[in-house]
């Protein structure tokens, strides 16, 4: 891990991974308005539907100096960009909750990033590499399982642009991101994702409602992957 | 305070060494605190609240940052921060090292990321839609999008949105935005017959031009009707053989989807769409203020799904689905599809746009191949494809069109067709009953049959039985490169990409006409297979070095 200044002077944090699922599924747009702060409005791929990203990420040992190797689950819904500024982001989540087997990763996430947290008690974040597929659950039970579909991943060298809002603090927040690595995105169908009736995922009212999985993207089962956070920007 | 504490604090231990400086400050006894509180509600000032913090923050040995700290933060919060800062701190690496196999590449992409905080990613890493698509007008996204196009026009690969340079034959010229110039074997218009430069429909237009001039300078159901719109409706419906049915005409093809769902679907009905239905369909749903629901493409039992639970409650319900599909040029299952809602109490919607004058007997469509015609609640048509003009028409029975007519706003705040088109349409659709038509259709699938035998196995056709033949060459990235190197070599077809078509299997697009001869065609497959093998998405003995 290292940490650089932005050309604006706010922190850089560079986080390595080495295996990522990021599973987009469809969902009512009033679910997906309902999760997410004010000011933020999901994009509404067809009539009535908006996205959420379900991803787990297996982060390598070492990241800001002295997290061990975890795990994290996160929810969130694709928005609407913030486009005052001079670049384009490829996309923008609003950020539903993260967890992780790491109760130290988290600390770092809700101070630092501005990330809303979800605590659960024995929460696992569990990889099936070969498979590219995962699950996270706690001691509540399961919280979602992502599994692949496509017979024949075609990777690709990857970098996209992503601006994150949160809501911590009291406040709304930006964090400029980045993502680099190889990745495989592809919409083939299939059964491959579950989400389960868990507290974590309570802010978008889905009860046991099966979702269906838009588009899945992964990563190889063992390949670099850096993601880059700045310091959050308070927005007004 | 314990040694123990100090040499590994909890957040426990840290939470009751905040509440002991509290209630110093405060004068009670520590357990009255309120560690859920928000701070600024514990009655004290926030002076006094900043000295416990830092008073307890000395005796944890911990340093925090005054601006780490917002007025809503409780104990709890607090003491989660606080631990965080002894961590940031203290805290020893980790003894697991990352892969160290991994290194190299670790360092590769570490460099692509702080590279692209300098510069946007070159032009091949984006697609048209941003990723997700923003209809944002905003302008740093179409600042973004033309610096995008003006990359890949400075190194000459800019295909699209090329000029024709003449009428859409089987040879076409072609001119590129940067000026640079080709003649092309045409697989990239929907002229499916030939129609749009035919003698006798060209002689048509100039006739109804000269009769009703060049527009006719009002909507429909003003004083926009002239004679050779209501001769096109009469003989629609005499073609369709449905002497209860009528057809109402716009001016384009998205147009009657648009305003024929809007029109005959309220608020709290229902739309369930085939999920690959077109675009304009979609819009009309959304328009209409229905509740709109979907089923994967051409899956019946999810379809019998979406219905089940809406059939009982008594709402109107429409089923749109399509005679043959735009992007991946299989046929719609509409005898199924009709009776599956039927069954459920629900209309249907059929989208003959690439259909019509192509399939069933006497051209009159996929509904009339399958047998339910006289079935299908609501037919759409479009003018651009077969009939090789525009506009557009639904045929149904007499009182919807009526109806229609009256509430399709699109339809009555538009101006009425264009005569001339209209003119020729009509000369387009006698052809195309005829013999004549007969003839063409017979080539258009024996040629369609051909170009799919040929690539068959040597590239990915997707499930397309009809003339419209994609070539799916998956990464979105290659589309650039694709529709170069297409064009180079001679061929000019379309490319489809994210959202158009799914994530993953952008394609060529082929559209195959009755008027191409097997040299052209030979040639097409020629090319596709060239530009396969070169970019990597040949299959088969063709992949083979």
């Amino acid at each position: 891990m290292s940490t650089e200044r932005s050309p604006y002077g706010r922190e850089i944090h560079y986080w390595h991974s080495d295996f990522t699922l990021d599973f987009l599924c469809e969902l009512p747009l009033a679910s997906a308005r309902g999760a997410l702060p004010a000011g933020v409005e999901p994009v509404e791929v067809r009539p009535g539907v908006a996205l959420i990203s379900l991803s787990l990420t297996a982060f390598e040992p070492g990241n800001v100096g002295y997290l061990p190797r975890f795990g994290e689950a996160t929810c969130s819904v694709i928005v609407q960009p913030d486009l005052s500024g001079d670049a384009a982001p490829d996309f923008a989540m609003g950020v539903v909750r993260i967890t992780s087997d790491s109760p130290q990763f988290l600390r770092w996430a809700r101070h630092k990033d501005k990330m809303p947290v979800y605590r659960g008690r024995d929460v696992l974040v569990c990889f099936e590499r070969d498979r590219l597929g995962g699950h996270a659950a706690d001691a509540e039970g399961p919280i979602f399982a992502l599994c692949n579909t496509h017979p024949a991943p075609r990777y690709e060298d990857e970098v996209f642009e992503v601006q994150v809002f949160t809501e911590a603090d009291g406040a709304r927040w930006q964090v400029p991101t980045r993502w680099a690595g190889r990745a495989f995105r592809h919409q083939r169908a299939g059964a491959t994702v579950q989400i389960h009736d868990h507290p974590m995922l309570a802010p978008l009212r889905l009860g046991t409602r099966a979702l269906r999985c838009h588009t899945q993207m992964m990563t190889p089962p063992r390949s670099s992957v850096v993601m880059s956070f700045e310091e959050p920007i308070r927005l007004r | 305070m314990t040694p123990a504490m100090l040499s590994a604090p909890t957040h426990e231990g840290i939470v009751t060494t905040l509440c002991e400086h509290l209630a110093d400050v405060f004068g009670v006894p520590p357990g009255e605190i309120d560690v859920e509180r928000p701070m600024t509600d514990l009655g004290v000032g926030s002076l006094e609240t900043v000295e416990a913090i830092a008073g307890a923050s000395r005796a944890l040995r911990i340093r925090v940052p005054m601006a780490d700290l917002t007025a809503s933060m409780n104990l709890v919060d607090l003491a989660d921060l606080l631990l965080l800062h002894h961590e940031i701190a203290r805290s020893a690496p980790p003894t697991e090292r990352p892969d160290p196999a991994l290194d190299d590449e670790r360092a590769a992409v570490l460099a692509r990321i702080k590279a692209s905080q300098r510069r946007r990613a070159a032009y091949d890493h984006l697609t048209y839609d941003m990723f997700i698509g923003s209809a944002s007008a905003e302008h740093g996204e179409i600042e973004h999008f033309n610096r995008w196009i003006d990359d890949i026009m400075a190194d000459g690969r800019y295909a699209f949105e090329s000029t024709h340079l003449e009428a859409q034959r089987p040879i076409v010229r072609v001119q590129r935005p940067d000026g640079e110039a080709f003649e092309l074997i045409n697989l990239s218009c929907y002229n499916y017959l030939g129609y749009s430069h035919h003698p006798e429909v060209i002689a048509a237009a100039k006739a109804a031009l000269d009769t009703f001039g060049l527009g006719a300078t009002s909507s429909p159901i003003a004083s926009g009707t002239l004679a050779v719109h209501r001769q096109l409706e009469d003989e629609l419906v005499d073609f369709f053989g449905l002497p209860d049915h009528g057809a109402s005409l716009f001016s384009s093809g998205y147009a009657v989807n648009v305003g024929v769902i809007s029109a005959f679907m309220t608020p709290g009905s229902y739309v369930v769409c085939d999920r690959a239905a077109h675009m304009s369909i979609l819009e009309g749903a959304q328009l209409s203020r229905a509740h709109v629901r979907y089923f994967d493409h051409g899956d019946l039992a999810g379809l019998e799904a979406a219905l089940a639970p809406i059939a009982g409650e008594g709402q109107r319900i429409l089923v749109c689905i399509e005679g043959v599909y735009s992007a991946d040029g299989d046929y719609g299952r509409v005898a199924e599809t009709v009776a599956i809602a039927r069954r459920h109490g629900a209309r249907v919607l059929v989208d003959e746009a690439h259909s019509m004058l192509l399939d069933g007997p006497g051209g009159r469509g996929v509904s009339a191949a399958q047998g339910v015609l006289a079935d299908v609640d609501l037919l759409v048509l479009t003018f651009s494809k077969a009939f090789a003009g525009v506009g557009g028409a639904l045929v149904a029975r007499r009182p919807i069109v009526r109806y229609v007519n009256w509430y399709a706003r699109c339809r009555m705040f538009s101006c009425a067709m264009d005569p001339a088109v209209t003119g020729g349409i009509l000369q387009a659709l006698r052809l195309a009953r005829s013999p004549d038509g007969d003839a063409r259709r017979a080539r258009l699938h024996h040629n369609a049959a051909y170009v799919r035998d040929r690539l068959r196995g040597r590239v990915d056709l997707g499930q397309s039985t009809s003339w419209i033949i994609p070539v799916i060459f998956g990464a979105e990235r290659l589309s650039i490169a694709v529709s170069d190197a297409l064009q180079r070599k001679g061929l000019d077809a379309g490319i489809l990409t994210f959202p158009a078509a799914s994530r993953g299997e952008a394609r060529i697009r082929l559209f195959i006409t009755s008027e191409h001869s097997r040299a052209e065609l030979d040639r097409a497959v020629e090319i596709i297979l060239e530009t396969a093998r070169e970019l990597g998405f040949a299959r088969g003995e063709e992949a083979s070095p």
